[in-house]
């Protein structure tokens, strides 16, 4: 945990050089903060976390490799005494869900000033938890998702486009059962079509 | 071959109804044979049944032209009639020796299929022909007038289904590619919209901060104190675009208490908070004012408490957001620093102030309740039966 110090060790990890670079310069200007490691991926980010132990991970939520939302999963069980921040440049509202049921603690917009990345930095480490107002009312705005996952798994790949039989392909299901995910999403949303579906899941950001 | 199950409703409809026009080709042993059968003796009913199979299987390949092209055939396509054309001679040269009853059942025999093959064409001028031709030869074949009634009634008959299913057929096909077009429609329309929100919000934003950066990076050459603020306008101006650019994909939305409701419920409980929900009959003018209480606390209750319930209530006039988060003042650690989204203050910071504000213009007030022995925070709103002023 902490050092001797009681300087709270931090790992960024964003894909994203010129933003992680600048937060992280930003962080280290504070005293009681150092970061300790800088990743560019998911991956990194686990391997890291595993070598450095740090107190505080401060996680880009889209990351290539597991996202930022997946490292915050298995990190509370590879590294429990870890707390989590994870920062967005495009917080949809189902993330902060997500977000906040695998244990993440802060959860910010990156454009936060650096004062208040360092103070959600000490919170966290603290125990306690921040998360942007902004963010909040617009997750609670939202409502909840009517979509089970596997319905909101066949509707982010239908608004992409897909056919149905490379749907049906990508979420290894049948033509017939993608279909009828599907067609139980389109219902759910009061949607007249698939597309029509998925422009509005993703608006709400179910998808 | 596809599985039933995989094929789209469209394409159900399609091989249902071919499938029920090829059925129907082979109705005219059914009509013809009953009514001969026991005058005639085997060898005439060998013919018989001769005749109407030849028939039948000569029609397929005609009714499948003409139904493969359909709507576009509108002549006879001699290339898949002649088959049909085949055995119609020739089974008249064979009838010539039967009785006349055998001599009529026969003729029917020919003029089912032909007529099932034949009446689906779309031309008038041509379905007049077919009526006449196929009388005729019931007619010739028979050499008895009155045969002339049954071929006609068939022939009718097998136009006005064929027609009206094929028609059905080009309908339903017609509609799914309307469909098909109305949604690729939406989805260039909702681009184009967006394409041109974007350009114009995010364009005048990104020129904004261009030419304040530049002009930042200009004092700080010349060692001039105001390069950091303006940056840190560079830096507003960035999260004012941001704000904008989520707002712009989230789309303009009416808020809606029950929606907000059921987001506060899902958000917390997905922080690990057990939530009781008891808020019906809000008077609907009250709803916005309501959904911007609920997010107010509830985003309190998740940035500052260790509440593990929270409960929502309406009840006389007031909205009333409780937990047992320890207690309503910014802890020691709280986050928000001079500069924080919130600026200073906690619970009963800016964030409440704020709400206040707006509440009370619109004859709302708000109100906190500490019991820090009971660990009980409770945010009070009153929205009278009035309605916002």
């Amino acid at each position: 945990m902490s050092d001797a110090a009681g300087v709270i060790r931090v790992l960024m990890a964003d894909d994203e050089h010129l933003i992680r670079t600048a937060l992280a310069q930003m962080l280290a200007l504070e005293d009681d903060v150092t970061v300790v490691a800088e990743a560019a991926s998911g991956d990194e980010a686990l391997a890291m976390a595993a070598k450095e132990r740090p107190d505080v991970a401060v996680l880009d939520l889209q990351m290539p490799g597991p996202d930022g939302i997946a490292v915050a999963e298995r990190l509370r069980t590879s590294l429990p005494g870890c707390g989590v921040v994870i920062v967005t440049s495009h917080g949809r509202p189902g993330h902060l869900k997500r977000a906040l049921a695998a244990g993440v603690r802060g959860f910010l917009p990156k454009t936060t000033s650096a004062a208040t990345l360092a103070t959600v930095v000490r919170t966290v480490h603290a125990g306690g938890r921040y998360v942007d107002p902004e963010l909040a009312a617009e997750a609670i705005a939202a409502g909840d998702s009517p979509l089970t996952p596997r319905e909101a798994d066949v509707l982010e790949l239908a608004a992409e486009g897909a056919p149905v039989d490379e749907i049906a392909r990508r979420a290894s299901l049948s033509p017939g059962t993608a279909r009828n995910y599907l067609s139980s999403a389109v219902s759910k949303l009061g949607a007249a079509n698939r597309h029509d579906a998925a422009a509005t899941a993703r608006r709400m950001g179910w998808i | 071959m596809r599985r039933w199950s995989e094929l789209t409703q469209v394409e159900r409809v399609r091989i249902y109804t071919r499938q029920s026009l090829y059925a129907i080709l082979w109705l005219g042993p059914l009509v013809a044979l009953p009514g001969v059968a026991p005058d005639t003796d085997r060898p005439g009913l060998l013919l018989l049944a001769g005749v109407g199979l030849a028939a039948g299987l000569a029609a397929i390949p005609l009714l499948k032209r003409v139904m493969d092209d359909h709507p576009d055939v509108t002549r006879v396509p001699w290339d898949a009639a002649w088959p049909l054309v085949a055995v119609a001679v020739a089974a008249a040269a064979l009838l010539s020796r039967q009785p006349v009853e055998a001599r009529v059942a026969g003729a029917i025999m020919v003029v089912v299929p032909a007529a099932a093959a034949l009446t689906g064409i779309r031309n008038r001028a041509l379905g007049a022909a077919v009526v006449v031709v196929l009388a005729g030869y019931a007619v010739a074949v028979s050499w008895r007038p009155s045969a002339a009634i049954p071929a006609l009634a068939i022939t009718l008959f097998y136009m006005f289904t064929m027609r009206l299913s094929l028609w059905v057929l080009q309908v339903v096909a017609e509609l799914d590619r309307a469909r098909d077009t109305d949604a690729r429609l939406a989805v260039a329309e909702e681009r184009l919209r967006f394409s041109r929100d974007v350009h114009d919000v995010m364009g005048r934003r990104l020129s904004t901060i261009a030419v304040q950066s530049e002009l930042a990076a200009t004092l700080a050459e010349r060692g001039d104190p105001r390069a950091g603020e303006q940056m840190l306008a560079v830096r507003g101006e960035a999260h004012d675009a941001l704000r904008e650019a989520r707002e712009l994909a989230r789309g303009y939305r009416p808020t809606d208490l029950d929606h907000e409701l059921e987001g506060a419920r899902s958000l917390l409980r997905s922080a690990g908070i057990e939530v009781e929900l008891a808020v019906d009959d809000v008077p609907p003018a009250w709803h916005e004012p309501a959904a911007w209480v609920i997010r107010e606390a509830v985003t309190n209750v998740l940035r500052h408490s260790t509440a593990s319930w929270v409960r929502l209530t309406w009840q006389e006039e007031r909205l009333v957001i409780e937990n047992d988060g320890v207690s309503g003042a910014p802890g020691p650690d709280g986050p928000d620093g001079p500069d924080g989204p919130d600026g200073p203050g906690g619970p009963d910071g800016t964030g409440l102030r704020g709400l206040r504000e707006r509440l009370e213009p619109l004859g709302g007030g708000l109100t906190v309740e500490h019991d820090d022995a009971a660990g009980r925070f409770a945010l009070c709103a009153r929205l009278p039966a009035g309605g916002p002023a």
